[in-house]
């Protein structure tokens, strides 16, 4: 009888655990659902900065507003109380919103943290998406760097600046990036890298034409052309030409 | 979808089930995301023509001495345009942005799966957002969770009744989550309002296709988010009033129809799109008003009201009228919703009689709003007439004259509504009256002449109105209530008999008899009104003092009218004129 009620009293307990873990993963993922649907908000705000209208205008600040938000919700306690199958997505989104608002070492460790977790490859496009924001963080400091020196740089500091070492470090993780593609990566994904790789490059070149000088320029568009080993209007071409024409990326890229 | 299954993750949610829950957890996994395109570090096209310049080759050109010395930024990148001959392939420098922005705003989520790898992303997100809705309401009234409960009945239908509607975007699958909850609140507790299961299906499927169709057609990133803030703004009201609709009329949603069950998408898409950027005019009673009204009347002759956007061209058309000067001034956005209602009410009883022969239904009737308002507001300083329900009043009014008389009063719209018969008829009486029309008249009694006026030239359209022209001025009814108007206020009335009630019974007396037998008016005795009202005051002053009052005053003036018509001399003998009044007077 003694057993019978242990037995009892063992599973009453294994009942209310149960029911205690469900209960604190159906909030978090409730709560997390809410994370999400800012995060796409703030997306949406930060790709139309562009417009100069002033209602929309307004949205580009909004967008940074909204990825703090998201990084404020998403500490680290919160994403372990995540059930196992949201955690990639969650490091994905923290680190996007770390790159975007320039925390840049803390989108490097957020990751790190998602690309460790073992089930990232069950979520292929949050998988892809970490595994570029190395590129991004690098793009995105060389992009300080420069604007910094207000866009115009003498040919040493294009040197000293290890522009094209960057550039092509950025490049590499890209390509390591796309080495994760799977049969069950979407597409649209991949078109995503290859935009980057096309905004890197013309980064690139944007960086190289704001030397002061136009023999230096020229020398510094071959050395680049050397170091990628093809004409960089080639290579920027082929990253248009990987996304299928209609896509409004590809129309993006032939425009900009 | 099966609706079962959504139930059952819901109520599993609810009861923390984990295997249903899993439902929720690989929605949210799958769940599509926008991706940031990231920074330019500065201009593309600049950084093409520094470079080109840079090449050794033609370098010459920007070096000290060449053409493009000193030239950086735009100029630069218009030189290498030109060096190269290749504006078409450059395009335009500024409009590329404006472009690339559109394109920018075309940008999809990206999905977590390839297509066959997850589940059907539509489906799924669709799924997710159903399971999300229903486990915040089932949280938050868990007495609802019942097994034959109205939610429950709610929900299934509504998923039920979603087979049709496309969810190819996020985003319109949060729409659909926001007619959920909307209904859930509306009718969460009480379905009385519409028993059946399949028309609920008919009704939220409907509300949430119109909802979707619309925020679809939205261009802009702008009107988009004004967009999803009125939906959840005026969800609830939309469910009403097609929920009272329904009740009201239960052809609506006789099922096993198809041009039926298609007819409340429609009707409520038109009605989005005919306030599309005007939203804000209409609270959310008036829109339930008028979507009531709007699928009532539709109900009547759905293949008709399915097939024109006849509720659309009413609604912007009469927007147009109201947004006119000096109209804007004259009628409040209040009596937008009435006008509209009266039109559709009026139309629908008269279907066959008010169909447009060019077949656009809704602009002809609203032709009839902005007539009556035009008629208002010819040559008045601006200002509010009527309060909004005397403006329904008198919408009344001219839609039943409409309706009686649709080709007459309609007659000159080739000119634009301000020439037609309609408003040149009203604007004749306004314009006759002067700045204070209840000088002389009361509310009603302005009501009551208008609808006298539109009967009378419906009569004589071509005697008395010149539809040519929209001065009112060259009317003749205009100059027939004009002599009325300045007898009462030249003449001498010492005795106050002209009150406003006197002023409309004489109107009603005069204004039939002069406009049935325009001659005497034609050949330039058009004083016969004029003197016959002085007459008749003169001789209420004097000899008739005791025997004439208010009551009777009209009768006198109708008789000297009709006897000054019928002789010529007829006012030159005064014994004759003493013995006709006697006479009138006798005989009443």
């Amino acid at each position: 009888m003694n057993q019978m009620n242990q037995k009892l009293r063992r599973f009453k307990a294994f009942l209310l655990l149960a029911l205690a873990v469900a209960l604190v993963s159906s909030c978090a993922t409730m709560s997390y659902r809410d994370i999400q649907r800012d995060f796409n908000e703030a997306v949406r705000a930060d790709n139309v900065r562009i417009e100069s209208v002033d209602a929309l205008g307004a949205m580009a600040s909004n967008s940074q507003m909204l990825y703090e938000q998201v990084i404020l919700n998403l500490t680290d306690d919160f994403i372990h109380s995540l059930p196992t199958e949201l955690k990639p997505n969650a490091y994905a989104i923290r680190s996007v919103a770390q790159w975007r608002t320039g925390k840049l070492p803390e989108a490097r460790l957020s990751a790190e943290e998602g690309l460790k977790l073992n089930n990232v490859h069950e979520s292929p496009r949050d998988a892809m998406v970490l595994r570029m924001i190395p590129a991004l963080i690098i793009d995105q400091e060389l992009n300080h760097k420069f604007q910094q020196s207000g866009r115009t740089i003498s040919e040493q500091q294009y040197v000293d600046g290890e522009y094209q070492m960057g550039f092509l470090k950025a490049l590499r993780e890209l390509d390591s990036a796309m080495e994760l593609a799977e049969p069950g990566t979407p597409p649209g994904i991949l078109h995503y890298l290859h935009f980057h790789r096309y905004r890197m490059l013309q980064n690139w070149r944007i960086v190289i034409a704001g030397i002061d000088d136009f023999a230096a320029i020229d020398r510094a568009h071959r050395e680049a052309e050397k170091a990628l080993g093809d004409s960089m209007t080639e290579a920027i071409n082929s990253q248009v030409d990987k996304v299928p024409a209609g896509s409004p990326l590809r129309d993006l890229m032939e425009r900009l | 979808m099966e609706p079962t299954v959504i139930l059952f993750a819901i109520e599993s949610g609810v009861k923390l089930g984990r295997k249903t829950y899993q439902v929720l957890l690989d929605e949210t996994r799958e769940r599509p995301l926008f991706l940031p395109l990231g920074d330019l570090f500065g201009d593309v096209k600049e950084a093409t023509a520094r470079i080109f310049f840079a090449r050794e080759e033609n370098r010459f050109l920007v070096e000290e001495g060449g053409p493009y010395a000193g030239l950086s930024g735009k100029a630069l990148v218009d030189a290498y345009r030109t060096i190269l001959g290749i504006n078409e392939q450059l395009g335009n420098v500024g409009s590329v942005a404006d472009e690339a922005v559109d394109t920018v705003r075309q940008l999809h989520a990206f999905e977590q799966h390839k297509n066959g790898y997850g589940s059907n992303p539509p489906v799924q997100r669709l799924l997710g957002t159903m399971v999300e809705v229903g486990m915040d309401y089932f949280s938050a009234n868990s007495q609802a969770i019942g097994r034959n409960s109205s939610a429950r009945q709610l929900i299934h239908a509504f998923v039920a009744g979603l087979d049709e509607v496309d969810f190819a975007e996020n985003e319109l699958a949060d729409i659909a989550g926001e007619v959920l909850l909307a209904g859930l609140k509306v009718f969460g507790q009480n379905t009385s309002l519409v028993s059946s299961d399949e028309r609920i299906q008919i009704l939220l499927g409907g509300v949430t296709g119109a909802l979707i169709d619309h925020f679809a057609s939205l261009q802009s990133e702008l009107s988009k988010i004004i967009g999803r803030n009125y939906f959840q703004r005026a969800t609830g009201s939309i469910l009403s009033g097609t929920a009272k609709a329904a009740a009201e009329n239960g052809n609506l949603f006789s099922v096993g129809n198809g041009a039926r069950k298609n007819l409340v998408r429609t009707i409520l898409r038109q009605i989005l799109t005919g306030l599309s950027g005007q939203e804000d005019l209409l609270t959310n009673d008036a829109l339930e008003t008028l979507i009531q009204t709007a699928l009532v009347t539709a109900a009547e002759s759905p293949e008709l009201f399915s097939g024109s956007p006849i509720v659309q061209d009413l609604i912007e058309k009469t927007l147009e009228t109201f947004a006119a000067r000096p109209i804007n001034a004259i009628l409040s956005p209040a009596s937008l919703v009435p006008l509209l209602q009266i039109a559709l009410e009026t139309f629908k009883e008269n279907i066959p009689s008010l169909l447009d022969p060019n077949g656009r239904h809704g602009q002809y009737i609203a032709d009839g709003i902005a007539a009556m308002a035009h008629g208002l507001a010819m040559g008045r300083k601006p200002g509010r007439l009527f309060s909004t329900g005397q403006i329904t009043d008198l919408a009344e009014i001219v839609f039943n004259e409409i309706s009686k008389y649709p080709e007459k009063m309609f007659e000159g719209i080739e000119g634009g509504p301000k020439q037609t018969l309609l408003a040149q008829s009203i604007a004749s009486l306004m314009a006759a009256l002067g700045e204070d029309p209840f000088r002389h008249l009361s509310s009603r009694g302005l009501l009551d002449l208008i609808a006298l006026v539109l009967q009378v030239s419906a009569q004589n359209a071509d005697k008395l109105i010149d539809t040519r022209s929209q001065d009112p001025g060259t009317n003749l009814l205009h100059v027939l209530l004009r002599e009325l108007t300045a007898a009462v206020e030249d003449g001498h009335d010492a005795r106050k008999l002209f009150s406003r009630e006197v002023f409309l019974e004489t109107a009603r007396r005069v204004v039939p008899i002069a406009s049935s037998n325009v001659e005497p008016f034609l050949n330039g005795k058009a004083q016969l009104i004029y003197r016959s009202v002085q007459l008749a005051l003169h001789l209420a002053h004097g000899k008739f003092q005791n025997r004439i009052n208010g009551d009777t005053l009209p009768k006198i003036i109708e008789t000297l009218l009709t006897r000054m018509m019928a002789e010529e001399h007829f006012t030159e003998d005064a014994k004759m004129v003493e013995s006709a009044v006697d006479m009138a007077l006798r005989s009443l």
